[in-house]
């Protein structure tokens, strides 16, 4: 039965052999695609160790001395008196679970303040710093890569340690693992005279879900000499509505200090993932036109088949061939060809994998699995469509009527 | 003509399943790619007010590293001493204007009013004679309002509307993030797909502003350049380039030196996305994926409908070999197969085409970014249907059928006269 198939399918080359090479270009495209998604997927399920959910953020702002809305400061109060009462009022919130202020602290914000920390000329550990307050490391329930409670790292913010995080791959450029600066006093920023003492590694706040971590992040105690650009807001939990609403124009300003933009994390979150949520769009859009010629392919071509071997059909029925027969014959040719095309189509891929023509799947910073799963992924999506394209001509075919079709024979 | 015409409407009766799904497998890759290349045309065909894309050049940014081994490396836009001192009085450039690359959100507010958010941009008086931003109302401010960064201000249609209710806007008094200014134009409504001059409220700003200069040297400040007629942009990035030269003079004192991207940047570059301030923006990269896209959406078509094309014929064998008997040359059975292939890619390409303007002139999706982003901004149909869209769209529809139809053709035509009529 099977060499029958290879026989028939030999005598048919012509049509075949368009159907594997659009099988072998369709196959190693979606590959591609299927790696690039798979890796995003891979990134965005890490464990990040922190949680954002219920968070808002705003832009902390000051009435400049030339606005006449400037009231002027007596010599108990400043900008930062203005500060700090309008985060206590805040605080008071019912709503508010807690509230802390920061500098570059919150991610999906594309800026990268990058500096680093020294033990000497050659030991370095570089990453995106981030100032924060101990209410902050709270707030997103921060947690350590050695077990370390969020409360413990809170701690170590309170006393001017700073924390620094883990890496999710160790890059050549990185000869020092994280672990190696912990308990250590470095130089920050070659500056000898600010020596800082490392506390823990925690897991590293990334700048979108979908970035790899290939150098670190440095929390580091905002400390007073440091204006702080955003106050940032936990709410208790389910209680979003009630606080956008509760908030009224006095609890944005105090003085001469105003909160702007009042921000949910989830809408930072959207619009810092725009871009790769329109390339995600448009490699999906991609996918499904590939497989929706494919489909049409196979349907066009094997109602035209069962149009040709209405005889042939007729034939198998009258010796006994059951209506399940002449559906497993069809899918069998349409699997046969899947198959056939697989092969060139997984040695393109390794190709396009040795050479490194689609950076993006090593920029990802992937483990090799991603490819292999990707690759399964190809093979399942083209069967099922291959399998729904020949359907309704193998259904077509089954329904044919021994007696009518051999007529004039 | 007639014939083909009715040729194709026997064949699409006698085989109504590959016919459909051929014509519908055209129209959706026609479709694709329309969209696609509509996509991409937004983000470089000149419409107000960037109606000078095509001699625009963007300097950003500035990157400085050290000359010695502390490890300094920084980027960042330019303070408006840098970008001064790069990018003005260049040979060749008609217009230079100082501004921020970025419309950033800002508080509005008037009177009594509630405080609403409005994109707002710095920009100095020559903005106004780069990018034609059109006045409803008033003026745009002088170079000595902008220079002495005078407390006035050039707003849109809408947020004067949203700022004051009915008109006159002019002479009235806004707070943008809590400094007062006073109104003293008002343009029309702009797209924020036009991505370096949209904006709401548009402030000025001179050499003397130091409200986005976060040192000497780093600031927000980015320079639009506007090209004379027939002046090569190479020339132009070779003056900034020896302009560079010369400022790692002036920072050698600071054991620091200028890392160069290649800026000034052209349209193409800008709309591929200037991904970072110390990143050399790569168009060529950028296109080469967007030949790939087109190369993909044609191919995997086209083989399709070659092999629907190849089933067809063999329906069609007895008829060729009739005419190939009556003297029918090779040649002729290859023309008209193609013909007929071809009028069936343009109805079916009139469709994608038609379709795909619909989707591209109403789906803002198509063109979001983290600058526009919640806009809802689309393109104006007229914008989209250019000559050179229709062009594009007739070349896809050729090539497609050149692709699907030569070979079914050739091979139509090498039939025997007498195994054809046989049916063999």
């Amino acid at each position: 039965m099977k060499r029958h198939l290879i026989s028939q399918m030999c005598n048919e080359w012509r049509g075949n052999l368009w159907m594997i090479v659009e099988l072998v270009i369709v196959s190693c495209v979606l590959w591609a695609l299927f790696s690039f998604l798979c890796g995003l997927l891979h990134v965005r399920l890490r464990h990040s160790g922190y949680d954002m959910t219920g968070i808002y953020v705003a832009d902390i702002r000051a009435v400049g001395k030339d606005s006449p809305l400037y009231q002027p400061y007596d010599s108990v109060h400043s900008y930062r008196t203005d500060r700090d009462m309008l985060l206590s009022g805040l605080r008071g919130n019912p709503y508010v679970e807690e509230a802390g202020m920061g500098f570059n602290a919150m991610p999906y914000n594309y800026n990268y303040m990058g500096n680093f920390l020294c033990e000497n000329d050659s030991v370095y550990y570089y990453g995106n710093l981030r100032m924060v307050t101990p209410e902050i490391i709270r707030m997103i329930r921060l947690e350590g890569l050695g077990g370390e409670t969020t409360e413990q790292l809170a701690g170590m913010i309170e006393r001017g340690d700073v924390i620094i995080s883990g890496l999710d791959e160790q890059t050549s450029s990185v000869v020092y693992t994280p672990e190696y600066f912990v308990g250590k006093d470095l130089r920050f920023s070659n500056d000898s005279s600010r020596v800082v003492h490392v506390g823990a590694v925690a897991y590293g706040m990334r700048r979108t879900d979908y970035e790899a971590l290939t150098s670190g992040v440095i929390y580091m105690p905002l400390s007073d000499s440091n204006w702080p650009d955003q106050i940032i807001i936990r709410v208790k939990p389910g209680m979003e509505r009630e606080f956008a609403e509760s908030l009224t124009a006095a609890d944005k300003q105090h003085g001469n200090v105003y909160l702007s933009g009042m921000t949910h994390i989830d809408r930072m979150r959207d619009v810092a993932h725009i871009d790769i949520n329109v390339t995600i769009r448009n490699f999906v859009i991609c996918a499904v036109f590939l497989l929706l010629v494919i489909f049409l392919g196979f349907l066009g071509s094997f109602w035209f088949r069962t149009q040709q071997r209405v005889v042939e059909i007729a034939i198998r029925k009258v010796n006994g061939a059951t209506r399940r027969d002449i559906l497993r014959r069809f899918l069998g040719e349409g699997m046969l060809l899947l198959v056939v095309a697989t092969v060139p189509a997984v040695m393109i891929d390794y190709a396009v994998m040795h050479y490194n023509l689609f950076t993006f799947i090593e920029d990802l910073g992937n483990s090799g699995t991603v490819v292999y799963e990707s690759m399964a992924v190809t093979f399942v999506m083209l069967a099922i469509l291959i399998v729904a394209g020949i359907w309704f001509p193998a259904c077509k075919a089954m329904n044919v009527d021994p007696v009518y079709a051999l007529k004039d024979q | 003509m007639k014939t083909k015409l009715l040729q194709i409407y026997y064949d699409m009766r006698h085989q109504p399943v590959i016919a459909w799904v051929s014509f519908i497998a055209t129209a959706l890759s026609v479709f694709l790619i329309m969209v696609v290349v509509m996509m991409q045309q937004v983000k470089v065909i000149p419409f107000a007010p960037e109606s000078c894309r095509a001699h625009l050049l963007v300097g950003a940014f500035l990157h400085t590293e050290s000359t010695d081994n502390s490890n300094n490396n920084s980027s960042s836009g330019m303070s408006y001493y840098v970008a001064e001192k790069l990018y003005s009085g260049l040979d060749g450039v008609e217009h230079t204007s100082y501004f921020s690359l970025s419309a950033e959100p800002s508080d509005v507010k008037s009177g009594q009013n509630e405080a609403f958010s409005a994109k707002s941009r710095k920009a100095d008086a020559e903005f106004f004679r780069i990018f034609d931003h059109t006045l409803v109302e008033g003026r745009y401010y002088t170079k000595e309002e902008a220079d002495a960064m005078m407390p006035v201000a050039v707003v849109s249609e809408s947020t004067a509307g949203k700022a004051f209710g009915g008109r006159p806007w002019t002479g009235r008094q806004i707070l943008v993030d809590q400094k007062p200014y006073t109104v003293i134009g008002v343009v029309r409504d702009n797209s924020s797909l036009a991505t370096t001059a949209c904006g709401d409220v548009f402030l000025p700003t001179g050499p003397d502003d130091k409200s986005g200069q976060w040192n000497d040297y780093m600031g927000n400040i980015a320079v639009a350049l506007l090209v004379g007629d027939g002046v090569d942009f190479g020339s132009v990035r070779e003056q900034v380039k020896g302009r560079y030269a010369m400022f790692d003079t002036e920072l050698a004192q600071h054991n620091l030196r200028t890392v160069y991207h290649e800026s000034p940047f052209d349209r193409e570059t800008v709309a591929g996305g200037l991904i970072g301030s110390n990143v050399t923006p790569d168009p060529s990269a950028e296109r080469r994926m967007r030949l790939a896209v087109y190369a993909i959406l044609l191919i995997v078509p086209a083989i399709n409908l070659s092999s629907m094309l190849h089933s067809r014929m063999r329906r069609r064998i007895s008829e060729i070999g009739v005419r190939r008997a009556f003297g029918c040359t090779r040649r002729r059975i290859i023309v008209d197969i193609v013909a007929e292939n071809f009028i069936v890619t343009l109805a079916g390409g009139l469709v994608g085409v038609i379709a795909g303007v619909i989707f591209a002139a109403t789906y803002s999706g198509l063109y979001e970014n983290m600058e526009n982003f919640g806009s809802g901004d689309t393109p104006a149909v007229s914008a989209l249907l250019s000559w050179t869209t229709v062009l594009i769209a007739l070349g896809v529809c050729f090539v497609l059928n050149i692709f699907s139809a030569s070979v079914p053709a050739w091979q139509a035509s090498r039939l025997n006269p007498v195994n054809a009529i046989n049916c063999k």
